[in-house]
Parts: structure tokens; sequence; C-alpha cells
């Protein structure tokens, strides 16, 4: 997203947008696996940053857009195979892009996508997620993403009203999805933390 | 049905009635891979096509496909008021409009912000403004199975100097409509009705001659 366009919506939520550093998310995308394509599930909404950043190489990309599930408030909008189909999940996929909508989800919901992590999951499966750390507040809906040529992560807020965050701890989210054991966590610039998970 | 209003007069003339009413032309709002000097073909907005699409020009949709579409050298371009709910493979795709289906590219395949798609995109190259909602899954493994079935295993960013794919997908039941001609098997339908006098057609398909 261009800056302009940023700064649009942050004035349309009264929230501005910001680019934060995301070391975890960048080591992800830099890794190299070279003789096999990559399968990527983007549970969040298609972006131009992270198409970019993926054309040139081996690589498929699912794009899930469960933020557009929740604001059809489809039932099970937390749950990437309901959202989309079989015959998109017939590979196994690599590393899954969370976002922040782990933050929006309640334990039991978390529990319930680990299973399906674990299940659309291969070997050495990565789940990258941005969790809500210092903040009591965040915007209502799960905010826009948008990967820049800088490597940088764009976090544009969307939505006027805000809600409590959980502000889920490690132990906490592992707990509620046992299936994933947090491998890493990065405390970012803007009061969010990175989690790099696996599956167990 | 749909046809291509070229500089050359003659060819223009030999347009029937229903042809004229139907048939509009305009130029694409991006650059597209025109043979030529000659515009795109444009399917206008009251059309509607039932079957298999094949065709060696580039062609804006801006009515409604079902079935499946083959330009295997060529630009598909599917205007903001485009639907398709079809299979595509193409040379280069651009995307404004509505997408049911899968988009098979031996080039590039672009989506604009008012793009709306569901299904799966395959090609070497690809770009997404944000803002377009898309649903499905983008291949950029122009090695991948489903590219070496598309397009006989080479892709023109790939491997050929040509620019251009190999062979195109087996054919799926249904008629051709092939350089706009309708064969038989493909339906063809106008919402606007075969009453309605041309100037009023030209009025609701919202595009003008190149």
């Amino acid at each position: 997203m261009s800056n302009a366009a940023a700064s649009l919506a942050g004035q349309k939520t009264g929230q501005t947008a910001e680019c934060v550093k995301v070391p975890l998310l960048a080591e992800l995308l830099a890794r190299d696996i070279r003789d096999r394509c990559r399968v990527w599930a983007d549970l969040g909404s298609a972006q131009s940053g992270l198409v970019s950043q993926l054309t040139g190489g081996r690589n498929r990309l699912i794009v899930v857009d469960l933020p557009a599930a929740l604001e059809a408030h489809q039932v099970h909008w937390h749950l990437p195979d309901t959202v989309l189909d079989e015959r998109f999940w017939a590979e196994p996929v690599d590393c899954f892009l969370c976002w922040d909508l782990l933050n929006y989800m309640q334990p039991g919901q978390l529990g319930e996508l680990s299973r399906r992590v674990a299940r659309r999951g291969g070997n050495e499966c990565s789940v990258h997620a941005l969790i809500q750390y210092s903040g009591t507040s965040m915007s209502k809906m799960p905010g826009r993403y948008g990967l820049e040529a800088s490597g940088q992560l764009r976090v544009v807020p969307v939505g006027a009203t805000s809600t409590e965050t959980p502000r889920y701890s490690p132990k906490a989210l592992e707990k509620a999805m046992p299936e994933l054991r947090v491998e890493r966590t990065m405390l970012l610039n803007n009061g969010m933390q990175e989690f790099m998970f696996s599956i167990r | 049905m749909f046809n291509k209003r070229e500089t050359n007069e003659s060819e223009s003339s030999n347009l029937s009635g229903s042809d004229r009413q139907s048939t509009t032309t305009h130029q694409s709002p991006t650059p597209t891979r025109s043979s030529g000097a000659s515009a795109a073909a444009t399917i206008g907005p009251s059309i509607s096509i039932d079957g298999q699409l094949k065709g060696e020009e580039d062609l804006i949709v801006e009515g409604r496909i079902k079935g499946t579409v083959e330009l295997k050298n060529n630009t598909l371009t599917v205007g903001t008021q485009g639907t398709l709910d079809a299979e595509v493979f193409a040379h280069t795709i651009l995307v404004e409009g509505t997408v049911n289906g899968d988009l098979y590219a031996s080039e590039n395949i672009s989506i604009r912000k008012s793009a709306r798609i569901r299904g799966n995109i395959l090609a070497p190259r690809i770009s997404l403004e944000d803002g377009a909602k898309f649903r499905g899954s983008i291949d950029m493994d122009a090695d991948s199975e489903a590219f070496r079935k598309a397009f006989g295993g080479k892709s023109s960013a790939a491997s050929s100097t040509s620019g251009k794919p190999v062979s195109p997908p087996n054919s799926t039941p249904g008629g051709n409509v092939e350089k706009g001609k309708q064969t038989e098997g493909s339906q063809l339908s106008s919402s606007e009705g075969a009453s309605n006098q041309p100037t009023q057609q030209t009025s609701k398909t919202g595009t003008s001659a190149a």
C-alpha cells in the first residue's frame, strides 16, 4: 500500500498506519528451499507486497482472506479449510501467515484453528503470527498488512471502533493451541509480539 | 455475437445488424498485446456466452462468460463489468472485474484493485493491486505439474523465445466461438433482446468506438 493510501486509511479510522520491522517473518521469507515449491497459506487478505516478494520463486500462495469471512459474519470464519474448499489444500503447507488474526479468536477458536493447521501443515511447517502485547485496545476488525520493499511491514488499522486486546502470553497460546509449539518470539516496536510456531 | 471494429472500414461493414447492436470496441484501459494496429475485440455488457470461446486476437470482456476461454497467444482483459465463471488459458490476463474459476497465463496475470476473484491463478509473473478481493491460490511455479499440463511444459517466460505458450489445454465439450463466429454448442444471449435499436444498445454498453 502506498504511503498516501495508508495515511488516508488512518485518517478514516482515527488511527495511523505504521511500519514495523518483523525479523522472524523476514527470516521466513528469506529461507531458501531450492528443490521444490514452497506452499504459503496467507490467512489474511490478498496484498501486493507479499505477492511481489514471492513472484519469481517457486512458490504457491493460498489466500484465505479470513477477515472477509469475519466481516461477512460466517460462523466458521476462523477455519481456513471451511472458508476455502478441499481442492485448494492438495499440497501440505510450509508456512501459515496469521498476521493479527489470533487476537480476534477466543481460546476455543484457537484450538480449532490449530487442529486444522496441524492437519494441513507439512513437515517443518512454520506458523507466523502477531499478538497484541502491550496495548490494551485494538481496532475491532483485523488490520490490513502490507510488506514493503524494504522488508518492513506496514500495518493499517481498520475500523473506527476498538475492542479490548486479549494480550495472549506464549503459554496461553500454547495451552489454547496444543498442536502448536512456540519456537521464537520477538517484541516489536509497535506494541505487538511476533511469534513463530511449529507443529508438534 | 462479438467482433471487433478495426480502422479498416471494409471489415467493419461486414457486421450484421445484430452484430452492430451488441458489439462495441474501445481502447483497452491498459496496453494490450494487440496484433498490428487493431484494437481488441469486446464482448459488451449485455452479452452472455455459455460454452467454449477460442480466439487468435486480444479480447476485452464486459459481459458474462461461462465455460472455457482460450486465447493462447493473446491478451484477455476482464473489464470492470465483466463476469467470468470460466477456466481461462491465455498469454496475458488482466482482471478488473469478477472471476470465478481458474486463470492460466503463459506470461503474466495482472489483478487490479477492482477485481473480485475466486479460484486458482497460475502464471510465471503475477501482479496484484492492494484492494483486490482474492480468495484461492496463486501458483508462481513455472515447473509445476499444473503449469506443464496447461501449457505443455513450457512458459514463454521460462523457455520460449517467441513469448508464446506451446499448446492449449485439451478442449472441453461444448461449442466454439472463434474469430467472432459462433458455432454449434455454445449459447449466446443478449439481455437487451433482438428488438432493441442499435443506439439503445450502444448507450447501454457504455463503451465507445476506438
